[in-house]
């Protein structure tokens, strides 16, 4: 299984007044090139700093503090800032969470499409990059004629979808979706998601998605990584996790979602997410798991191995 | 790029601030039109007895020929303020455009990178801001002599801070949105970053801070011209008129310092109803 992005033992510490926050913990894993994987985790979890870290945007007063992020054999922590610019937009890709602000408001939509194909050397000349930028509002299911609209006139699907073409304008390997369809209703939702997956198809590229949404992630991944007080706790293919959850942090998540029929309970999980300026000792999850026993308070567990899944919980740790 | 149309739109359309706005411009184009036309539009030039000798030695009132009265030396009022407009243009636009060139550059620069260079320019900006404008800009005038474009650099030593700070503020702003955060992700450089996406949405501010420069620099030109740091007299000059018609405001000839004043006071207003026009229909707020 080759892989298009591989973490090894990253962590991004946010360093303010009142503390060091360490929002991602020693996160180690792999995506699989041309797969869809789905972060998903609670507000705070650490899965939006993650996907900056894979940017290396990352920003004051935060910092990746250790680690190794290796994309097709390179690893960004260590190339210089210059390198690292050009593969943002060309290789790496992000398309933000909320489309209304994420366009400049005073520029045409098809000259902020234009911009990537200029400050990336694909042409020089305004009006080519301008026929490109038309072609890639139709590849993504936008007249190619609205080049010349600003983005108040586009309604929030549109401008998710000017912003996909953007980001999708080089053929990237990699795309990351950091919650593309939180600020959108769950028709345009669909729809996006839609289009995430043929572009996906077609362009040959990679997805990661950043969700809170763990239905969403379910039916659109191939993979899934839970993650919990900055630590993946749980990471593997799609069914085997909906299906059995081994973390019993993921087994809450997935009975805290409603079901259509509602002939589930929803149970929730009793507590909050930890402060991560002083997490509790050993497994985050200690304090608010219903499974803890004996070393769960006293040593943090290692990442284990089950079948095709990795899990950090002391359940399977012998 | 904006077209034509935008452009008369965004000036006259319906809008707030419509009415504050169209009134300064017609106030600054009436006096445009003075000094672009003054050969025709005053009936004497600037510096020519326009009396016969023997009413020469006083300043003559108002009349038909005269509307706004002589001078002792028999200048026809009128005419000096239609010459004088050339001056005081000059150096108002040449002040606020240079104070602009330089005050907003390093306002970008300072609020975009931040850091070191940020603390230092704010603190070389503010130590000048905190002078009152008038006395920093007699003292700068002094030191380089007098004349029109002496006078317009000392002014704008002055202004320079206020496009700075305002320009500043309002990056730090724009800095922290998600389509900035957007840009960078898609591996823009920061002077791409800082052309095409800080600098438009900061220019709505630049107009209104270029309003109120304009506005302080008529005022404090007329002062550097009351003290002789413009023009040296007989060239026509408001600030200079002003002191020179106060030698025999006590003869009882209010004409030769009440209608410069008039003037002064008239295009001040123009330039800032323009400014307070500009920053009720972009809805900033201005603290000087």
């Amino acid at each position: 299984m080759e892989s298009v992005v591989r973490l090894e033992d990253v962590s991004v510490h946010y360093y303010t007044f009142t503390g060091v926050v360490k929002a991602v913990d020693r996160v180690t894993l792999d995506i699989p090139r041309g797969e869809f994987v789905s972060f998903v985790g609670e507000s705070g979890s650490g899965k939006s700093t993650l996907a900056l870290a894979l940017l290396r945007l990352v920003p004051p007063p935060g910092r990746i503090v250790s680690g190794r992020i290796v994309f097709n054999g390179m690893d960004l922590l260590s190339l210089p800032e210059q390198k690292m610019r050009e593969l943002r937009g060309k290789s790496i890709s992000m398309v933000f969470q909320d489309p209304m602000t994420s366009l400049d408001p005073v520029r045409k939509v098809g000259e902020q499409i234009a911009d990537v194909y200029i400050e990336h050397g694909v042409t020089t000349d305004m009006e080519e990059a301008l026929k490109l930028a038309r072609e890639a509002l139709e590849m993504v299911g936008i007249p190619g004629d609205r080049v010349n609209y600003y983005p108040h006139q586009l309604s929030g699907g549109q401008r998710q979808r000017v912003l996909i073409a953007a980001a999708v304008a080089l053929k990237p390997s990699l795309l990351i979706a950091d919650e593309p369809t939180t600020a959108l209703d769950v028709i345009v939702q669909a729809k996006i998601m839609d289009l995430l997956e043929d572009l996906m198809k077609e362009l040959k590229m990679s997805v990661i998605l950043i969700t809170h949404d763990i239905a969403l992630a379910a039916e659109r991944s191939d993979r899934i990584a839970v993650m919990y007080a900055g630590r993946v706790v749980e990471y593997g293919p799609v069914d085997a996790i909906i299906e059995n959850p081994l973390h019993p942090y993921t087994r809450g998540l997935l009975e805290s979602a409603p079901d259509l029929w509602g002939e589930k309970r929803i149970k929730g999980i009793p507590g909050n997410p930890p402060d991560l300026r002083n997490p509790p000792r050993g497994c985050p999850f200690h304090p608010r798991c219903p499974r803890r026993f004996d070393p769960c308070d006293k040593d943090e567990p290692e990442y284990v191995k089950v079948d095709d899944r990795i899990v950090s919980c002391h359940l399977y740790t012998r | 790029m904006p077209t034509i149309s935008g452009v008369t739109q965004q000036i006259f359309g319906r809008k707030p601030g419509r009415g504050l706005l169209l009134t300064g411009l017609a106030i600054i184009l009436a006096f445009v039109i003075l000094a672009v036309f003054a050969p025709w539009i005053a009936p004497y030039g600037p510096t020519e007895r326009s009396v016969p000798s023997s009413l020469a030695a006083s300043p003559q009132p108002p009349d038909r020929n005269h509307i706004m009265g002589t001078t002792e030396l028999g200048y026809d009022v009128f005419s000096r303020i239609v010459w004088g407009t050339r001056i005081v243009l000059y150096v108002v636009a040449f002040s606020a455009i240079l104070s602009m060139a330089i005050g907003v550059p390093l306002g970008l620069v300072s609020g975009f990178y931040g850091g070191k260079l940020d603390r230092i320019l704010s603190m070389v900006m503010d130590s000048i801001y905190a002078f009152p404008g008038i006395v920093l800009a007699l003292a700068v005038a002094s030191v380089l002599g007098p004349s029109p474009t002496n006078a317009a650099i000392s002014l704008s030593v002055v202004y320079v801070p206020t496009f700075f700070r305002m320009v500043r503020g309002q990056v730090l702003e724009v800095r922290e949105s998600l389509y900035v955060e957007a840009a960078e992700a898609l591996g823009y450089p920061n002077t791409h970053i800082m052309l095409y996406h800080v600098l438009p949405n900061v220019a709505p501010t630049i107009l209104v801070v270029f309003g109120l420069a304009a506005t302080d620099a008529i005022l404090t030109e007329a002062g550097l011209a009351f003290f002789g740091l413009t023009v040296s007299y007989p060239s026509p000059d408001w600030g200079l008129d002003l002191r020179v018609g106060l030698r025999y405001l006590d003869q009882g000839a209010w004409w030769a310092t009440l209608f410069p004043g008039i003037v002064i006071t008239l295009l001040a207003l123009g330039f800032a109803l323009v400014g307070e026009g500009l920053g009720e229909r972009y809805a900033i707020r201005t603290e000087r």
